[in-house]
């Protein structure tokens, strides 16, 4: 007997079934002349506009890039062995655009909105919103203020990321670029519960379907899934379906900014996305430039990440916004802020090469991980010395914005001292203090995945450690000392958390010092 | 495919002289036994096709064929065609200047397909449905039965479809219950 499969339950067949028109509609319609690679010319169509989704008579849907004379040419959302030459296709009248509403948050969606994670439609109320949509004016932007707090500490104390910001992350493959985003997602958790969601959307562009699943599961695990969408476009997907992929992340997270909420999108990877525009491209015979990436790769970029944005506060303001989707037009608020992580991969540390250079430019500033330090058991393998935030540091709390300085100060020291320590020389007392404050410092920086820390004990963290009141915990037990520092502070002395929230870092100070330093004697003894 | 960029130049050109000359009716009418024959005969499209077969022995062919009842203005068009080497695109050059001609003239081509042969009743409300969709009055009305529709009809005016068939509904059905929420794809 056959086994009936979930989407075969009467109730939804019948509501499949009333669904479907019996009207007749006029339709304007082409013949496709040529198809392959993922791409058709199509003669006809002569009212089509760019930007257009068509439709072929199986349901296959085709996007139009090229208008010429007396063809159209479309890139296909689909196999190109699914349409012959002399096949129909019908314009659907809507430029390329998916809908969007609460009901994504939790689920796995494909570059048209469609979920792909077996849990039936989306729910609730969704909204038309555009793929491409022109970034919100000057107008209608305010400089970015509140924190997006990662919950990684050498992020949050010395590349502090607002809301609103684009930040790259930039590394070589196997350096923990997805695992800086992915904790930063599961760190969201803490402002979920206090109902003020960051909501987050991550992007896999060109990635193994086992790598996404991967990472939903690990959101699953984290508790992070009710308030992320997770957009894919794997490995196998049409490079149309990839280098889209990216917009529709941007165009769900404008649907949070422009109501008046803060979102955060991650772009897994940038690097994969171009190289599929440019097989896109390359195939509607555009001519190739640099790397044979195509004259508008950085437009390609850019457009994209200026969609990041931190909207005005005043919701007048916000409601006269350019190109607000007519949808959604009731609905929006002042306020909302989009903050863009987007991961670049390098070929052997290789920033000079064409996508990586464009994407720094575009971006205010950059994570720079590495692979030696990542070797050398640094994780995250962040390189502190190159990598910046340019407009992070307003962003900061104030407690974090004063103990972070003085961090910042000394590794940069330690650094440049730790190369001479190497040759085993005599130091003076105060170099080598240097270089031991620097080494606790390091370790103290280091983190597991999966384990974002709250910002108040970071501040605490940080504070003991720059201020020297564990210079006499040996270094292999400072992550030890951290642990259960950590469990003490939350344990007993909670109102000094309480103050470093507040800014109140002098006052949280003497708790801390005098907190810590009996926990040091405990670990000096040792 | 760039096909018709050629072929829309050289039938605008026909079509412009055959005005000039007054013999526009003429002219149509060999090019459109061209098509016929061109239709019907497979090995005469190979041959206008062939790189292989040279211009001369092309237009020897076309000029036993067509040559004793085809209008001067006609066979000169079609010597030019072969000597510019251009005889792959007579045919689709006869499609488009057909093309032209109608909108010269005013016409509007309508493609029906329906499952039973059209009575002189469902003729006129096709022709008026045409009148409707493209706003013109002379309308050509080019008929064709295919079974596989089931029922209703297919109407094809310019770069518009209207699709009443059986068929078609049963193709959107289809997509409609090919959508699989509920089941894990990534």
């Amino acid at each position: 007997m056959a086994q009936v499969r979930p989407d075969e339950v009467s109730a939804i067949l019948r509501e499949q079934l009333s669904n479907v028109k019996t009207e007749a509609e006029l339709e304007e319609v082409g013949t496709v002349l040529q198809v392959g690679d993922g791409v058709a010319r199509i003669y006809g169509l002569s009212k089509a506009q760019a930007g257009e989704l068509l439709e072929f008579d199986n349901g296959l849907r085709a996007m139009v890039l090229n208008l010429e004379e007396d063809n159209v040419g479309a890139v296909l959302f689909g196999d190109s062995k699914l349409v012959k030459e002399g096949d129909n296709v019908k314009r659907t009248k809507q430029i390329a655009s998916i809908k969007v509403g609460e009901g994504m948050l939790g689920r796995v969606v494909d570059t048209l909105g469609n979920p792909i994670d077996g849990k039936g439609p989306l729910q609730g109320e969704l909204y038309e919103m555009p793929l491409e949509r022109k970034a919100p004016g000057v107008i209608y932007r305010q400089p970015v203020t509140e924190p997006l707090q990662t919950g990684i500490k050498a992020i949050d104390s010395m590349i502090p990321i607002g809301r609103g910001q684009r930040e790259l992350i930039i590394g070589d493959r196997q350096t923990g670029k997805t695992a800086v985003a992915i904790d930063t997602i599961l760190n969201q958790k803490e402002y979920y519960e206090k109902g003020e969601p960051v909501f987050c959307i991550y992007v896999a562009v060109g990635q193994k379907a086992s790598t996404v699943a991967g990472i939903v599961s690990a959101l699953e695990k984290g508790g992070a899934l009710p308030y992320s969408v997770v957009v894919s476009a794997a490995a196998s997907d049409p490079a149309p379906m990839q280098f889209f992929a990216p917009f529709t992340g941007a165009c769900i997270g404008e649907f949070f900014r422009d109501t008046g909420r803060p979102a955060l999108v991650i772009y897994d990877d940038l690097s994969k996305q171009a190289v599929a525009y440019r097989e896109v491209s390359l195939l509607l015979r555009r001519p190739p430039g640099r790397e044979a990436y195509p004259g508008d790769v950085f437009y390609l970029h850019s457009r994209l990440l200026e969609r990041a944005a931190k909207i005005n506060a005043s919701d007048e303001i916000a409601k006269q916004m350019n190109d607000l989707p007519e949808s959604l037009k009731p609905l929006v608020k002042g306020g909302g802020s989009l903050t863009a992580l987007p991961i670049i991969e390098t070929q052997a540390g290789d920033v000079s090469a064409y996508i990586p250079t464009n994407v720094i430019s575009i971006t205010d500033g950059q994570i720079f991980l590495e692979t030696n330090l990542f070797n050398s058991g640094i994780r995250p393998a962040i390189n502190v010395g190159i990598s910046v935030s340019r407009v992070g540091g307003n962003a900061q709390i104030k407690s974090m914005k004063k103990v972070a300085g003085t961090l910042k100060l000394d590794q940069a020291q330690f650094r440049e001292l730790e190369a001479f320590a190497k040759f085993g020389s005599d130091l003076d007392a105060s170099t080598k203090r240097t270089i031991e404050r620097g080494r606790r410092n390091q370790e103290i920086l280091k983190q597991a995945q999966y384990s974002p820390v709250a910002v108040e004990l970071q501040v605490a963290i940080i504070y003991v450690s720059t201020k020297g009141y564990i210079d006499n915990v040996p270094v292999e037990s400072a992550r030890q000392f951290e642990k259960e520092f950590y469990n003490l502070l939350k344990s007993s002395h909670p109102e000094a958390l309480e103050l470093v929230l507040k800014g109140k870092i002098d006052e949280a100070g003497k708790i801390l010092e005098a907190a810590a330093k009996d926990l040091a004697t405990k670990f000096a003894k040792k | 495919m760039s096909d018709i960029k050629v072929a829309s130049r050289y039938a605008k050109a026909l079509l412009e002289l055959a005005i000039e000359k007054k013999q526009l009716e003429e002219v149509t009418a060999d090019i459109k036994e061209l098509l016929a024959v061109a239709e019907a005969n497979r090995e005469f499209q190979l041959l206008l096709h062939s790189p292989i077969v040279n211009a001369d022995k092309k237009k020897n062919v076309i000029h036993a064929l067509f040559g004793k009842h085809a209008n001067a203005i006609t066979l000169s068009f079609y010597d030019i065609v072969t000597r510019k080497n251009r005889s792959n695109v007579l045919v689709s050059t006869a499609k488009e200047f057909v093309r032209q001609y109608n909108v010269h003239k005013g016409i509007q081509v309508a493609y029906v397909t329906t499952t039973i042969p059209l009575t002189d009743e469902l003729r006129k409300s096709f022709q008026s449905i045409v009148t409707d969709i493209s706003g013109m009055k002379n309308i050509e009305l080019v008929e064709k039965i295919n079974p596989d529709l089931i029922g209703g009809f297919v109407l094809k005016v310019n770069d518009k479809l209207l699709d009443d068939s059986v068929s078609g509904k049963l193709r959107t059905l289809r997509t409609r219950l090919a959508q699989r929420y509920f089941v894990k794809t990534y």
